[in-house]
């Protein structure tokens, strides 16, 4: 028994340190934040207010930025805006049938209280919660183009993964063409991405933009991701492999959009019955 | 070790973390986004007479708050848990001849360069090795990783230097 005990305290710090070490690593292999609990991640409330004291004052850096996007944004506003046509009182052209028209896609603001570009796996922070309105599998972006997808809500603040993750897979179109692929971040540079899946026989360009598709229920359609830098045939697959600069800066992306689809439900479960039939 | 010592070892706990979250965090050097993991001070500054299961303890709870802080799940707590029980490994390979003196720390003023180089250098590299490794989870890109583990250690150890300048003062 004594030798038992001797034995005991001469391992005991190597014990403990096993312990402690299966327990990270535990935690590390399990760590999908989907499955983990909200209290693990920084959208708890302890993390979300700490986060929340430190954006007040860090958030003023990103200003300057954030007013360059702004105004661009605006100015396609306004260039398409009526005061920047003639009126052609000569024709009846409100055609437009506002009546019939439904509403799909509801936005809402929001801050990013924390971001990261660093590691495989990025997420972000979002001032607002459940009490807000906010759900899972809302899209996020920013006025320059997507940023990520809420992933877990708490009261006051929401979880969101970047599209700076290597889980992510962004259904994406050619604005010009129409074919669809997935865009897909290999965890290096954090402004550039690849756009899989479009076949070798569609003529692209160097600058071409790339959309959200809208095949997903998450993002709307044609919201910006990124421009095409570089692309090549590759003559084994017939499919191009191309690369792209994200449009959206998203080492200072401050001022966000969730969208929130009002039919995704419905989509989410039509869906599901195709998994059914295929059975 | 007094009640004094023990809120003092508290004190540079909050500081650090809310350091490393609040100015460390934002920090992205190049296109590597290089970020100094400055936090490991608090590993490197315990003091000697901290029993080592504490020390172990004390290393997990400041690598678990800073994970929850980044969403990294159990990443900086494996990392700094590890670099502390090298640390009693360490601590024990560098010791002077007659062993730390009562009332002396581990700090670049009062033991010299030679000690805190010998001594920070592969604790520093230690953690950065196993956060990188189980960041990626495997050898892919393994010289993207070793780089980024090379330079976020000078970096790291750098903040570390300049902070001996800074806070532990004699």
């Amino acid at each position: 028994m004594d030798s038992l005990l001797i034995f005991l305290k001469k391992i005991h710090l190597f014990l403990i340190f096993i312990i402690l070490e299966i327990l990270s690593i535990v935690m590390v292999v399990g760590g999908d934040v989907k499955r983990n609990s909200i209290f693990n991640t920084s959208a708890n409330y302890i993390t979300g207010k700490v986060y929340d004291f430190v954006w007040r004052y860090v958030g003023y850096f990103y200003l300057r930025e954030e007013n360059v996007a702004l105004m661009q944004t605006l100015l396609k506003f306004n260039s398409v805006n009526e005061s920047a046509f003639i009126a052609d009182t000569a024709r009846f052209h409100n055609n437009v049938d506002t009546v019939s028209k439904k509403l799909k896609y509801k936005y809402m603001t929001a801050s990013v209280i924390k971001n990261s570009v660093s590691r495989q796996n990025n997420f972000l922070t979002l001032d607002v919660g459940r009490k807000n309105g906010v759900k899972q599998d809302m899209g996020v972006v920013s006025v320059s183009g997507v940023v990520g997808i809420v992933v877990g809500v708490s009261d006051n603040f929401s979880l969101a993964i970047s599209v700076l993750n290597k889980k992510v897979n962004l259904s994406a179109k050619l604005k010009d063409s129409n074919f669809y692929g997935s865009v897909i971040w290999l965890g290096e540079n954090y402004r550039k991405a690849i756009l899989t899946e479009i076949p070798n026989h569609v003529e692209i360009h160097q600058g071409d933009t790339v959309v959200t598709s809208g095949y997903s229920a998450i993002f709307p359609p044609n919201i910006p991701i990124g421009v095409i830098s570089s692309f090549e045939k590759n003559s084994e697959d017939n499919f191009y492999t191309i690369e792209i600069d994200f449009l959206t800066d998203l080492k200072c992306v401050s001022n966000v959009f969730i969208i929130e689809n009002l039919m995704q439900e419905e989509q989410f479960s039509l869906e599901n019955m195709e998994d059914k039939v295929a059975q | 070790m007094d009640i004094r010592a023990y809120s003092k070892i508290l004190l540079t706990y909050i500081v650090l973390v809310l350091m490393q979250i609040m100015i460390f965090n934002n920090i992205n050097i190049g296109s590597l986004g290089i970020t100094p993991l400055f936090y490991v001070l608090f590993v490197l500054a315990v003091p000697y007479e901290v029993p080592a299961w504490l020390q172990l303890l004390f290393a997990f709870l400041t690598g678990w708050s800073v994970d929850v802080f980044c969403d990294t799940p159990g990443l900086h707590s494996a990392a700094t848990v590890f670099m502390a029980y090298m640390r009693t490994k360490v601590l024990e390979f560098i010791s002077p001849r007659d062993g730390y003196e009562n009332g002396t720390h581990p700090y670049l003023m009062e033991m010299g360069w030679n000690w805190f180089l010998s001594y920070s250098i592969p604790l520093v590299l230690v953690h950065h090795i196993l956060y990188f490794m189980l960041d990626v989870f495997g050898f892919e890109n393994f010289f993207r990783t070793f780089l980024k583990i090379i330079l976020t250690s000078l970096c790291t150890e750098l903040f570390i230097i300049f902070s001996q300048y800074i806070a532990y003062r004699k």
